[in-house]
């Protein structure tokens, strides 16, 4: 965008930007200044405020003390020098409201201050009658007197505020210092006329007195510390002269007969004449101080006013030097530059004569006159190169002529030439290689018949060597033909031996299948026998359990014989007595001695047949112990049985899998068998191959011989003749084999598809 | 035994129980047997001599007991179920005696009782009052009087 500007507008640009920022900030600074310039104009008016209100000040106090004083005397009239003091307080009042307004007008933040001071101003002849009519007290009307004065000295303490030059702060600030004590120097003087007056003083009348001195004695400090340096002797030296010495005197005395005021002897009058003679020098201060704050703000403002004035002055000088140069800088490059542009834009449209302007020049434009003069001359030359290249356009007719001539005899030699390799190429078409071009041709030419005989020469050879490898070709196609045939019988020998493999494999397979089928019956019937030994032990240990029970009988019936036994012995025993009891009855007792006698007998043969059974009970009960023992050898017998049986039955099993691993060990032969069986028949097939191969070489080594033949070669013996294909389609051994292997495997249908596939070879 | 035949009692016949006892057959009089008792275990008399068993109660009567075969001179009677109390009466004093068993009731000829030969000597004599043959056996008739004297009878009675 920067560059759609033209250049001298460009350079005006870049001027403005300083130019603008220059001027921006002269009026920054003359603004300040004149603002400065304002305050301090302000200053002034409030240093003239101030004096007024210090004169006001004084007459209020003036007219306090002799209030004050009126009061303590306690009755009378008015006095004059009271009435006096009213006087001149009015006439202090309307002066300060007159300037008051200036000042307001000039000042916003007095404005409030002086509104209430004028409110205070108002109520005071109220106040003044409340006086006279003996309605206010002594502390109330100092109250409302120092009230009144207090607000007006806080107006000097709002102009330090204002003030922004250090000295003029501090002087005003020493001012309000100063003032203060004045004031408290007026409050003294009312408080002691008041004492003096009423003649006694009560304790807060002594500790405000006590307090208004020190209070003064500290503001006069205060005022002398607050000054500058510089005018602090001079102050000082002013503050001596005051008359001291009587006010001095009073206090000490008033101080140390506190408690007998009539005896001190001060009279009122005297008292309050040399204290208002030491404020009057007070007040004389404190305007020299007024008008030394006025004079300075004063020379201050001066000072700006005229500070302005010279900046707007530099300020406008500044711009015009700025465009003159600005200006004059400018032209100095456009215009020259305007000119060569004028001078390029006519050589560009051709105006070559064209007097190039400013090429006396030292700076950059003057080099670019200079180059631009370089173009203009190279144009001058490049026309005057077009003006020649023109006139060597006209060349000589006469030399075109010759050359035709030249170039009409080099076609009939080419002519010539050309028939007589035409005739030697259709000799070389119908083949004959024999055929040679002796005639010569132009000399130019020659070395193309030499070059077609060399051809053919080389074309003759190639042919010979040719037929003779062919012969060569056919005799090694004959060796691979019975090679071939070699093979195909080892083939079929392979394959009977396969066949003779896998018959017997299949035989033993099914003896083992035999042989497996057995050893598992085998297995069945040693389970089985198992089975029933383990039966027969149950059936010995129930024989066993029914022997016990045959003991546990005979055992019972054993107890049985002993009861009968028992019977028998006691049945003697009774028939014994009573043959005891027959023998000793005598005579009378000898038939029961018969009966007891037959008992006694029967009783003994009881006994005799008990005895008897117990006998064959006791050999029934061994000969089953024997029964017992034996019952339990023929189990043992039958334990060990089962073991064995065990035994027979685990080398069954052993077998069984033995019989089955050799059943899958023949399937792998099996597997393997198939494999060879399969490579076998591959081999054949590959035997097929190569003799449909061979066939195949000899029928094309005889078309080779027929298109050898085509040719006439000098010299060579005759082409060889095309050899028949001896074996044409013999039957293949291979191919009764797969028949054979197809009958032994008829789960394997690869060996007829195979066959079928032999059939297309 | 042997067979022998029995006889009513008569004046000629002598009635006769047989025992076995040591080992050996013995016989009493049978009026001198008031019963024969089955094997009881005696209550055991403290300090009493060896031939002593012990004291029985027959039917309320307190009788000693004695082992024969010791009273005889033999091997103590081996105890069995088989073995009987024969109770005596001599002199109106009641005594058990303690035989392996008693076999039978025998009425023998007085003729038939053989006296104890002399070599015995007189305590031999004292207690067996003859020798009953019976075919190949003997049965030797005990005295009990003697054999169940004075002083056995005091000894039995303190």
């Amino acid at each position: 965008m920067l560059f759609r500007i033209r250049i001298a507008h460009r350079i005006a640009i870049a001027a403005a930007v300083p130019l603008l920022a220059l001027v921006a900030d002269m009026s920054v600074r003359v603004v300040s200044n004149y603002s400065h310039y304002q305050q301090m104009e302000k200053i002034g008016g409030l240093a003239a405020a101030i004096t007024r209100s210090s004169e006001l000040i004084n007459a209020l106090q003036v007219e306090r003390g002799l209030t004050a004083g009126f009061i303590g005397a306690g009755a009378g009239p008015v006095p004059a020098n009271l009435a006096g003091a009213r006087k001149t307080t009015d006439l202090e009042i309307a002066n300060f409201v007159e300037i008051a307004g200036v000042v307001e007008a000039a000042n916003q933040v007095l404005a409030g201050k002086s509104a209430q001071l004028k409110r205070n101003l108002d109520t005071l002849a109220d106040f003044r009658a409340g006086i006279d009519n003996r309605r206010v007290s002594g502390p109330e009307s100092l109250k409302q007197y120092s009230a009144m004065i207090a607000e007006l000295l806080s107006i000097n303490i709002s102009a330090a505020e204002l003030s922004p030059d250090a000295p003029i702060a501090e002087q005003i600030v020493a001012l309000s210092s100063l003032s203060n004590a004045k004031e408290r120097a007026g409050q003294e003087r009312a408080l002691v006329n008041g004492i003096l007056n009423s003649g006694e003083m009560n304790e807060g009348q002594y500790l405000s007195l006590s307090n208004q001195i020190a209070a003064q004695d500290l503001l006069l400090g205060q005022f002398l510390e607050t000054l500058g340096a510089d005018s602090r002797p001079k102050y000082q030296a002013l503050l001596k002269q005051q008359d001291s010495g009587a006010v001095e005197g009073y206090r000490q005395k008033l101080l140390e007969k506190r408690d007998a005021i009539d005896e001190v002897g001060i009279a009122p009058a005297d008292w309050f004449e040399a204290t208002t003679k030491r404020i009057e020098k007070l007040h004389d201060v404190e305007v020299a101080v007024a008008s030394d704050i006025s004079g300075r703000a004063g020379a201050i403002a001066t000072e700006s006013r005229s500070a302005v004035f010279m900046m707007l002055l530099a300020a406008v000088l500044a711009v015009l030097g700025s465009l003159a140069s600005v200006l004059i800088v400018g032209r100095t490059i456009s215009k020259p530059l305007g000119r060569l542009r004028a001078a390029m834009i006519a050589i560009s449209g051709g105006e070559l004569d064209t007097e190039i302007p400013g090429r006396e020049r030292s700076d950059e434009l003057g080099e670019m006159a200079g180059t631009v003069e370089v173009f203009r001359e190279n144009a001058l030359e490049r026309v005057r190169l077009e003006a020649e290249a023109d006139a060597n356009r006209s060349l000589s007719e006469k030399e075109r002529i010759e050359r035709e001539r030249r170039q009409a005899k080099e076609a009939a030699e080419v002519k010539f030439a050309v028939d007589n390799l035409a005739t030697g190429l259709g000799a070389l078409a119908d083949g004959k290689l024999s055929y040679r071009i002796d005639t010569a041709f132009s000399e130019q030419l020659d070395k193309t018949r030499c070059d077609f005989n060399a051809a053919v020469e080389r074309l003759e050879d190639t042919m010979r060597q040719v037929g003779r490898n062919t012969q060569a070709i056919l005799s090694g196609s004959n060796e691979i033909q019975s090679a071939a045939d070699d093979l195909s019988k080892r083939t079929e020998q392979q394959a009977a031996s396969v066949e003779e493999t896998a018959a017997a494999v299949v035989q033993v397979t099914s003896s083992m299948k035999e042989s497996a089928a057995r050893a598992e019956e085998a297995g069945h019937l040693v389970s089985r026998t198992k089975a029933t030994a383990e039966q027969s032990g149950q059936v010995m240990r129930q024989a066993i359990a029914a022997m016990g029970e045959i003991e546990t009988s005979s055992q019972e019936i054993g107890n049985i014989v002993g009861v009968i036994d028992d019977i028998a012995f006691q049945t003697n025993l009774l028939a014994l007595n009573a043959g005891v009891e027959a023998a000793r009855a005598g005579d009378a007792g000898k038939g029961f001695a018969v009966v007891a006698q037959e008992v006694r007998e029967l009783a003994q043969r009881s006994a005799e047949a008990a005895k008897e059974i117990k006998t064959l009970i006791t050999s029934s009960n061994q000969q089953v112990h024997s029964g017992v023992s034996l019952v339990g050898e023929t189990s043992k017998v039958l334990e060990g049985m089962v073991a064995e049986v065990q035994d027979i039955n685990d080398h069954v099993r052993s077998i069984v899998e033995a019989v089955s691993e050799q059943s899958r060990s023949l399937q792998e032969i099996n597997t393997a068998v198939t494999t060879i069986d399969q490579s076998t028949q591959q081999n054949a097939a590959m035997v097929e191959q190569s003799t449909a191969a061979t066939i195949g070489l000899t029928n094309e080594i005889s078309s080779l011989n027929d298109l050898l033949a085509q040719f006439d070669v000098s010299g060579s013996d005759r082409a060889p003749e095309a050899v028949e294909p001896t074996a044409k389609s013999v039957d293949s051994p291979a191919r009764a084999i797969i028949k054979k292997l197809a009958s032994v495997y008829p789960g394997s249908g690869n060996a007829a598809v195979k066959q079928d596939e032999w059939e297309e070879f | 035994m042997g067979a022998v035949p029995h006889s009513t009692a008569t004046d000629g016949n002598l009635e006769v129980v047989a025992f076995s006892c040591g080992g050996q057959t013995f016989c009493l009089r049978t009026l001198s047997i008031r019963e024969i008792r089955g094997w009881s275990q005696p209550t055991a008399i403290p300090n009493a001599p060896r031939e002593v068993v012990g004291a029985l109660n027959l039917r309320g009567h307190v009788i000693p007991v004695i082992d024969l075969a010791c009273k005889l001179g033999l091997d103590a009677t081996a105890i069995s179920d088989r073995s009987a109390i024969v109770v005596t009466e001599i002199d109106d004093q009641v005594y058990g005696l303690v035989v392996e068993r008693v076999s039978d009731i025998l009425s023998v000829d007085r003729s038939a009782i053989q006296p104890v030969p002399d070599m015995m000597g007189e305590i031999g004599r004292a207690f067996v009052s003859g020798i009953i043959v019976t075919g190949k056996d003997m049965i030797c008739l005990l005295n009990l009087d003697h054999i169940l004297g004075r002083s056995e009878a005091s000894a039995a009675a303190a």
